[in-house]
């Protein structure tokens, strides 16, 4: 069974600054105190009584790196490092169908491997991320050249 | 669930315009959108481009169309 990934935007003003304030102040705290664990305080409103968590700070890096994303309006999917993706999942974190995955990404068109569990197609995460990095890489040299394409001509519209 | 999107050739006939809708193409998983182009829109735009300006050359147009389709997607390849 694939373990279930979680995906997350913000699109309301309200989230969106709060998570802009509880970025810094976090952050701020892990600088000041640069301790295994962090205890955190909830507050309900309704209750007197506050529960505390104690959590690893390493947990709590990440998480600041989720909201500082959220932040800016950008989507957060959390994925198990160890995570045997299904196509449907791989093809939505590269961005394409499921039919442009399996034909041109995944082997032998393409350079990610995968491995079959029955009639279906398990993809490791870790394989694609690799092939996410490559592309990146691949995408961005790409954009530089139509920027400097249109610079050579001089086309200063 | 993204949104697609396809430039049509009047949004990518001017350089700086083109540069940044390519930047937003090459980072289009984070924006939760599916940005494609087609022959015929590259084609239009090539075509102006080198009638705007005619020190561009077939080249350069050449290049230009596919340092496109290297960001972003032709839709037929797509779906």
């Amino acid at each position: 069974m694939s373990p279930p990934i979680h995906s997350q935007t913000l699109d309301d003003e309200e989230t969106i600054a709060a998570s802009d304030r509880a970025v810094g102040l976090l952050a701020d705290y892990l600088r000041r105190h640069p301790t295994p664990t962090a205890r955190v305080q909830l507050v309900d409103d309704d209750s007197p009584d506050p529960t505390i968590v104690e959590v690893p700070a390493q947990a709590l890096k990440l998480f600041i790196e989720i909201l500082d994303h959220l932040k800016d309006g950008v989507g957060v999917t959390v994925v198990p490092a160890n995570a045997d993706l299904t196509t449907q999942q791989a093809a939505d974190l590269v961005g394409v169908s499921r039919p442009y995955l399996i034909d041109k990404i995944l082997e032998p068109a393409g350079p990610v491997p995968f491995r079959t569990v029955g009639r279906h197609r398990r993809i490791k995460f870790s394989d694609l991320q690799t092939f996410l990095r490559a592309d990146e890489q691949r995408r961005k040299r790409e954009a530089d050249r139509v920027t400097r394409i249109g610079l050579e001509a001089g086309l200063d519209d | 669930m993204s949104f697609r999107v396809v430039y049509d050739a009047c949004a990518i006939f001017g350089a700086l315009q083109r540069s940044i809708l390519v930047r937003v193409g090459q980072r289009q998983a984070s924006f939760n959108l599916r940005v494609r182009l087609t022959d015929e829109i590259l084609g239009e735009m090539t075509r102006s481009v080198q009638v705007g300006y005619p020190a561009f050359s077939g080249e350069q147009a050449r290049g230009l169309r596919s340092a496109m389709l290297g960001v972003i997607p032709h839709l037929l390849d797509e779906d």
